[in-house]
C-alpha cells in the first residue's frame, strides 16, 4: 500500500534526479553476508568493509581473515579465502535439520562470531505449474503479450511458525530485479498451501522458471525484513524511516562496535517449470 | 414526635394559610376599587388620596421625586400602580398586606438570540454585537447564539461580520428580550474601502490566541489550490505553525506535534482520516463547509482529547428561505450541493455530493496491468435542521465518504469515514445556552485480494459513540461561565484477516479488539476587568478501558519482546482493564494596551488517550488506533504561548507575533525495524520519547480592499529524544522546519475578473543520509548511522490563478438569479523539482557506486481548470 502511492503518484508527475550531497564520514565496518544451506557444498561466506556512500570505489573484500563455522555439536568447519572476499569451507558439507551453527572469524586483531542460527525443516515443492495473462505491450500499446509466471505447490505444516524466502531463477540467472526480498511468514496461512501468486516475477514464453522456496528461521526472517524495508521503500512518503539494520554477528571484545550483516542457515527446496 | 403535636402543627399552617389567603382576597379587592381621582395631579397627592381610602401603601416622600400625573377617569388602583411601574416612575413591591412604593431603580435585562444570514436563514457565528459607543459588546457563539445583559434603557445595536453588511438595531430593552437578527451579505464592490472602525477587532478582543480561521465564502477561504480544488487543509498550511512533511498533506504537524495529536471534528463529531487521495485533498467538500477554526495554542477546557490541536469543521445549515443548487467541475473531482427550505424559515436540508474523476488519468499513465492502480473517491454530505422554538433548536448532519483503491489485478481497498450527528441546542433562559451532542462516527477499512490460493478479506474500524452536554452561562456582559460533561466510548477493532471463501487457503486470524470510555468535565469562566480579560478553567479528563481484552506481563516489566512474556492476564466483558485521569488545566490572559494592540499569553495543559500506530513518514489508510494501557501511557503535553497583536488602518491590516514553547511527555516512537501489522504485542515495538517544540510565529493580514492576503512565518525546531536516554541530546523529528515562509494574495481586477497568487518558502525537512554503504547478496545498501543528520534542499513554490465571473447583474441592475465561474490555476508555476524525498541506490550505469537521488512529486507545470454555478 505505502509503495503504491509513490507510483501513484510518479505516473501522474513525478520524477528522479541524481544529485550531490555532502554526505558524513564513513564508519568503514566489517560486513558479513553468509547462508549455510542443507545442500552439499563448499558454503560460501563473503566478508567486506563498507566504504563512504558516495565513494567511487566499490566496496574492499576482506581476503586475510581466519573463517570457521562450528556446530553446537562441536563440529567444526575450516574456511579459506577464495577471492573478492569470498570464503569456502575446506571440505564441502551439508547444514543438518535441526542442529544449529554459528559462524567465527578473526579479522586482523577483531575477533567477531555470529548467534546460534538453527537449520530449519526443508518443506517439499509438490508440484509447480505455468500460469499466464495478457497485457498491453508496453512497445506496441496496440498489442497484447503474453506473460508466464510460476506457481508452486507446497503445504506448511500445522502447528508450527514457519518462515520463508522465495528465489527465482529465469533459465539460470537469478531474477530479483523486480523484488529482490521475497519472504513470508505463516501467521496468516498455517498449515495450509502456502500463497505463492507472484505474478510480477514474469517470464517469457520458452524461458525455464525455477522457484526455490528456503526455509528460515525467524531471526532470518526478521532481518531480511528490515532489510528489505531499507532497499526497497527508503524515500517514499510510506516508507520507513531509515534505520541500521542490526544483524545477528558480534565484535567480542567491544559490542558497541557494530558488524553488519549476516549469517544464517536455509533448508532449499526447488523445482521448475517451461513457460508455456 | 407525638401524634398529637403533628396534629397542633398542622392546625397552625392551616390557619395561617386562611388568614394570608383572606388578607390576599381583601388586597385584591383593594386593587379592582377605582381611583377617587383623575385628570393632572401630582404623585404625592395621589400617593396621600389612595392611603386615604385604606390602601395600605407605604412610601417616603423624602426618596420619591414629586412629579405631575395625567390620569385617566375609571382607572383602577392596579392600573395607576402598573402605569407607575412603567413609566418608571417608581418601582411596586408587594409585601404581605403591604404595598411598597420605592423610588425606581435601574434593572439588568437581558438581550439574547441569534443572528442570521438574511438570505438563507443560516446562523452565523462569530458576528459581532456592539452596544452604543461600542465599548459594550458580544459576539454570536459557535452555533450562531449571543446573550448579552444590560441595565434598562433604549440602546443602539451595532450588528456586524467581515462577509455582511453592517445594521444598526434600536433596542428598548426594560424586560429580557429575543432577538432574531438578520445580516445581508456583503456586495465586494470594486471600490470598496469603507469599513466599520470596530467592527473586526475581534483578534485582539478574544481570548484564545492562536487560532486560525478560515470561512469557505471568504476570498481567503476560496483560494484553489492543486488542480483547482478548494480546499481547507491546504489552506491551513498557509497559516503560521501548521506543516506537512511532503508536497501533500495526508499528515499535518501542528507546532511541531505529531500527526495523530490534531483533533479533526466536523460537526463536533471525530473525523480519523481526514484525507482523500492520499492526502493530496481533505475528505471536507468545500461545498459543504461553512467555516473552520484551527486551535494551536489556547484550548478552551471544553476541547481535549488531542495534545497539539483542534481542527473544527462545521458544515453549513441549509438554506431556510429559498432552494438552491450549486456545484463545480475540475479535472479532480464533480461536486454538487442542494440546499432549501423544508418549513420556511424555520428548518431546512442541505444534500452535498462529490465524486472524483482522476481515477482515469492513473489508468493511462500505469505500465503494466500489474502494477495498475486506480484511485477514486466519494463523499455525501446531509444535514438537517429544525427550529422548533424560540428556545429549541435541533440539528442533524451527517457524512460518509469512501477511497477505493484497486491494485493490480486482484486487490481492492476500501477505506473511509463516516458520521452521524445529532444536536440540539436549548436557551434555558436568557442567560443559560445548552448544547447536547451525540454522534457515531466510524473509521473503516477493507482490503479484498482474489489471489488464489490464499484470497483474503482483511479489515479494521474504529467507532466512536458520543454523548456530551455543555451549558454557557452569561450571568452579565464581562462574565460567561461554561461548563459541561461528556464521554466517548471508543471501540477498536485492529484487525480481523480471513479466508475470502471456501477454496482459500488462508486463515482467520484476529488481533483483540479494544474498548472503553474517555470521559471529561470541564469548568471555565471568562470574564473581562477593564483592560484585562481572564480565560481559565479546567478540565478533568480519564480513560477507563474495559474487557474482554488481555494483558501480556513482561519479565522485569519491561515489554522488549514476544518473547518476554511471562504471563497473561484475560479480563472479562466490562471488567476494568486500565485507567486513568489527568486534569488539565487552562488559562489565557488578554491585555489591551489601547484600541489597536494587545498582550495575549495563555497555558494549555492536553492529555491523550488514544494513539496513531504508524511507522511511516506520512500516515496511511492502513493504520491503526490503539488505547492508552498500562505500557502506552497517555501523551501529556503543556503549552506556554506569549503574542503581541495589532491592529492597523482601521482593522484592515491584522499583525501578529508569538511565541510558543511544548513539552510532549509519553510521545511515541518505534523500534528500530517495527513490526506493525497484525501484532498482538505492539507495546513490545513502542519506545517512549520525551518531545519539545518551540519557535515564533509572525503573521500579517490584509482583509479589507481590493487586495486581499496574508505574509506567514515561522520561525521553529521541533525535536524529541527517547526516555530511557535522558541525559542524551534531543535528536530532530522528522516534520522539523526551521523556517517556514508563505504568503497568499488575491486581487479583484474588475468585477468579473480576480486573480490570486501563493507562494510558500521553507527549510528543507531533515534527513538521514547514509555514512557508509555495503553489499549483501548483491544488493548495495546503505547504512544509516546517525538519525536525521542532514536536509532536503529548500522547498519553495508559486500557485497562481484567475478567475472570471459570469454576469452577476441583469441589465436592469437587478442581481441575477443564476451565478457561475470559471477559475484557472497553476500549480507550481516556475515548475520547481521540489524534493520530495532521497533515495539512495545503487548507480544503474556504474555497479558498486551508491547514488543519492532526489524525487519529486511535481516536477513541472500543473495547469488545471475549474467550473463553479449557483442557481
Amino acid at each position: 500500500m505505502k509503495r503504491l502511492k509513490y507510483l501513484a503518484l510518479l505516473f501522474l508527475f513525478g520524477c528522479e534526479e541524481v544529485v550531490i550531497v555532502d554526505l558524513p564520514s564513513e564508519q568503514n565496518l566489517i560486513v558479513v553476508e553468509g547462508w549455510l544451506s542443507d545442500s552439499l557444498g563448499n558454503q560460501p561466506i563473503r566478508l567486506t568493509r563498507s566504504n563512504s556512500f558516495d565513494a567511487e570505489n566499490p566496496i574492499e573484500p576482506i581476503i586475510d581473515a581466519q573463517v570457521l563455522v562450528q556446530s553446537r555439536i562441536g563440529e567444526l568447519f575450516s574456511y579459506s579465502h577464495s577471492k573478492s572476499g569470498y570464503y569456502h569451507a575446506e571440505t564441502p558439507f551439508r547444514g543438518e535439520e535441526g542442529r544449529e551453527y554459528r559462524m567465527l572469524a578473526l579479522i586482523d586483531t577483531i575477533e567477531i562470531r555470529s548467534e546460534w542460527d538453527r537449520m530449519p525443516n526443508k518443506i517439499i515443492i509438490s508440484g509447480i505449474q505455468s500460469f499466464s495473462f495478457q497485457e498491453n505491450d508496453p512497445n506496441n500499446s496496440d498489442q497484447q503479450i503474453t506473460i508466464y509466471y510460476p506457481k508452486v505447490t507446497a503445504i506448511d505444516p500445522l502447528g508450527t511458525r514457519n518462515f520463508y524466502r522465495w528465489i527465482f531463477f529465469k533459465n539460470t540467472e537469478i531474477l530479483n530485479d523486480i523484488e529482490p526480498i521475497t519472504i513470508q511468514n505463516d501467521r496468516l496461512f498455517d498449515g495450509n498451501i502456502i500463497p505463492n501468486d507472484f505474478q510480477g516475477f514474469q517470464y517469457e514464453a520458452g524461458e525455464i522458471m525455477t522457484v526455490q522456496l528456503q526455509s528460515i528461521s525467524q531471526a532470518s526472517h526478521d532481518y531480511l525484513s528490515l532489510l528489505r524495508s531499507q532497499l526497497t521503500t527508503l524515500g517514499t512518503a510510506g516508507g520507513t524511516t531509515p534505520a541500521i539494520v542490526e544483524g545477528n554477528v558480534r565484535n567480542l571484545e567491544d559490542p558497541t562496535n557494530q558488524i553488519l550483516g549476516y549469517f544464517g542457515t536455509i533448508a532449499i527446496s526447488q523445482d521448475s517449470v517451461l513457460a508455456e | 414526635m407525638s401524634p398529637f403535636y403533628n396534629c397542633f402543627v398542622r392546625l397552625v399552617i392551616v390557619i395561617i394559610a386562611i388568614q394570608s389567603l383572606s388578607v390576599a382576597k381583601a388586597q385584591q379587592s383593594a386593587l379592582q376599587g377605582n381611583l377617587n381621582f383623575y385628570g393632572e395631579i401630582s404623585l404625592f397627592k395621589a400617593l396621600d388620596s389612595l392611603r386615604t381610602t385604606g390602601i395600605p401603601l407605604a412610601y417616603s416622600f423624602n426618596k420619591l421625586t414629586n412629579q405631575s400625573l395625567d390620569l385617566e377617569k375609571g382607572m383602577t388602583v392596579k392600573e395607576f400602580l402598573s402605569k407607575l411601574s412603567e413609566e418608571l416612575i417608581a418601582d411596586i413591591t408587594y409585601n404581605g398586606n403591604q404595598i411598597i412604593i420605592s423610588p425606581h431603580t435601574p434593572k439588568n435585562y437581558t438581550i439574547h438570540g441569534v443572528v442570521r444570514n438574511v438570505e438563507s436563514g443560516e446562523h452565523i457565528i462569530g458576528a459581532t454585537l456592539q452596544v452604543g459607543d461600542g465599548s459594550t459588546g458580544t459576539t454570536t457563539n459557535g452555533y450562531g447564539y449571543f446573550s448579552i445583559t444590560l441595565k434598562e434603557g433604549d440602546y443602539k445595536v451595532l450588528l456586524s461580520h467581515l462577509n455582511f453588511q453592517e445594521k444598526e438595531i434600536t433596542v428598548a430593552l426594560y424586560r429580557n428580550l429575543f432577538i432574531e437578527a438578520s445580516l445581508s451579505s456583503k456586495v465586494t464592490e470594486l471600490d470598496e474601502v469603507v469599513v466599520s472602525s470596530l467592527a473586526n477587532n475581534r483578534n485582539l478582543t478574544e481570548n484564545i490566541p492562536s487560532i486560525d480561521r478560515i470561512s469557505i465564502s471568504e476570498a481567503d477561504g476560496q483560494i484553489p489550490y492543486f488542480l483547482g480544488e478548494v480546499d481547507i487543509i491546504q489552506n491551513a498550511l498557509l497559516k503560521p505553525g501548521i506543516r506537512a512533511i511532503g508536497e501533500d498533506a495526508s499528515g499535518i504537524h501542528v507546532r511541531g506535534g505529531n500527526v495523530d495529536q490534531n483533533l479533526t471534528l466536523l460537526d463536533e463529531a471525530t473525523i480519523y482520516n481526514p484525507n482523500h487521495f492520499y492526502g493530496l485533498i481533505s475528505v471536507f467538500n468545500p461545498e459543504a463547509v461553512n467555516n473552520v477554526r484551527i486551535m494551536k495554542g489556547f484550548m478552551p477546557p471544553s476541547y481535549g482529547g488531542r495534545t497539539s490541536s483542534v481542527i473544527e469543521v462545521r458544515q453549513k445549515e441549509g438554506n431556510a428561505n429559498k432552494t438552491h443548487f450549486s456545484g463545480g467541475i475540475g479535472v479532480l473531482s464533480a461536486r454538487a450541493l442542494l440546499e432549501g427550505p423544508i418549513h420556511k424559515g424555520k428548518s431546512s436540508y442541505l444534500i452535498s455530493g462529490r465524486q472524483s474523476l482522476l481515477n482515469l488519468s492513473i489508468d493511462d499513465f500505469a505500465s503494466t496491468s500489474v502494477r495498475r492502480n486506480r484511485i477514486r473517491f466519494q463523499d455525501l454530505n446531509i444535514k438537517l435542521n429544525f427550529k422548533y422554538s424560540q428556545a429549541s433548536t435541533y440539528y442533524l448532519s451527517g457524512y460518509i465518504g469512501n477511497d477505493r483503491n484497486i491494485v493490480g489485478l486482484n486487490s481492492t481497498r476500501n477505506w473511509g469515514n463516516r458520521m452521524l450527528n445529532f444536536r440540539w441546542n436549548y436557551l434555558f433562559s436568557p442567560k443559560l445556552f445548552s448544547n447536547f451532542n451525540v454522534f457515531v462516527s466510524e473509521y473503516n477499512y477493507r482490503i479484498e485480494s482474489t489471489d488464489v490460493p490464499g484470497a483474503f478479506v482483511g479489515r479494521s474500524k474504529i467507532a466512536d459513540y458520543s454523548a456530551k452536554v455543555n451549558f454557557t452561562l452569561v450571568p452579565n456582559p464581562n462574565n460567561e461561565i461554561t461548563f459541561g460533561i461528556g464521554t466517548i466510548y471508543h471501540r477498536l477493532l485492529p484487525g480481523i484477516r480471513e479466508p475470502l471463501d471456501q477454496n482459500s487457503n488462508t486463515n482467520r486470524v484476529e488481533l483483540e479488539n479494544e474498548q472503553g470510555f474517555e470521559s471529561a468535565a470541564h469548568i471555565s469562566h471568562e470574564t473581562s476587568l477593564d483592560k484585562w480579560s481572564f480565560h481559565y478553567g479546567v478540565r478533568l479528563s480519564s480513560l477507563h478501558t474495559i474487557g474482554p481484552g488481555s494483558v501480556f506481563e513482561y519479565r522485569d516489566g519491561i515489554p522488549s519482546a514476544d518473547s518476554a512474556i511471562i504471563d497473561t492476564t484475560r479480563f472479562q466483558s466490562t471488567e476494568l482493564i486500565y485507567r486513568d485521569a489527568n486534569l488539565e488545566p487552562r488559562l489565557s490572559v488578554n491585555y489591551r494596551l489601547n484600541e489597536k494592540t494587545s498582550i495575549k499569553t495563555s497555558f494549555t495543559r492536553t492529555a491523550q488517550y488514544i494513539h496513531l500506530i504508524s511507522n511511516t513518514i506520512s500516515p496511511a489508510p492502513t493504520d491503526i488506533w490503539k488505547l492508552s494501557n498500562r505500557y502506552i501511557p497517555p501523551t501529556v503535553s503543556n503549552q506556554f504561548t506569549l503574542g503581541l497583536y495589532k491592529n492597523l488602518k482601521n482593522n484592515t491590516w491584522e499583525l501578529s507575533s508569538e511565541i510558543y514553547y511544548k513539552d510532549i511527555e509519553n510521545n511515541i516512537q518505534y523500534q528500530n525495524g517495527a513490526d506493525l501489522i497484525f501484532n498482538q504485542n505492539i507495546e513490545t515495538e513502542i519506545i517512549l520519547s520525551e518531545a519539545r517544540a518551540y519557535g515564533l510565529e509572525l503573521y500579517a493580514k490584509k482583509k479589507i480592499g481590493r487586495l486581499q492576503g496574508w505574509i506567514s512565518y515561522t520561525l521553529s525546531r521541533a525535536e524529541s529524544r527517547i526516555n530511557e536516554f535522558e541525559n542524551t541530546d534531543f535528536v530532530l523529528e522528522n516534520h522539523d522546519k526551521t523556517h517556514d515562509f508563505s504568503t497568499s494574495w488575491s486581487i479583484r481586477l474588475s468585477n468579473r475578473w480576480s486573480t490570486s497568487a501563493n507562494f510558500v518558502y521553507n527549510s528543507g525537512i531533515p534527513v538521514t543520509l547514509p555514512t557508509d554503504k555495503y553489499v549483501f547478496e548483491n544488493n548495495l545498501v546503505p547504512h544509516f548511522q546517525f538519525r536525521n543528520n542532514g536536509r532536503l534542499p529548500d522547498y519553495h513554490r508559486l500557485d497562481l490563478s484567475i478567475k472570471w465571473e459570469g454576469q452577476n447583474f441583469k441589465k436592469s441592475g437587478k442581481r441575477r438569479k443564476n451565478q457561475d465561474y470559471w477559475i484557472f490555476t497553476i500549480y507550481n508555476a516556475y515548475a520547481r523539482q521540489n524534493a520530495y524525498s532521497y533515495f539512495f541506490r545503487e548507480s544503474p550505469t556504474d555497479p558498486g557506486i551508491g547514488q543519492v537521488v532526489k524525487y519529486s512529486i511535481f516536477g513541472t507545470i500543473i495547469p488545471a481548470l475549474t467550473y463553479n454555478f449557483r442557481f
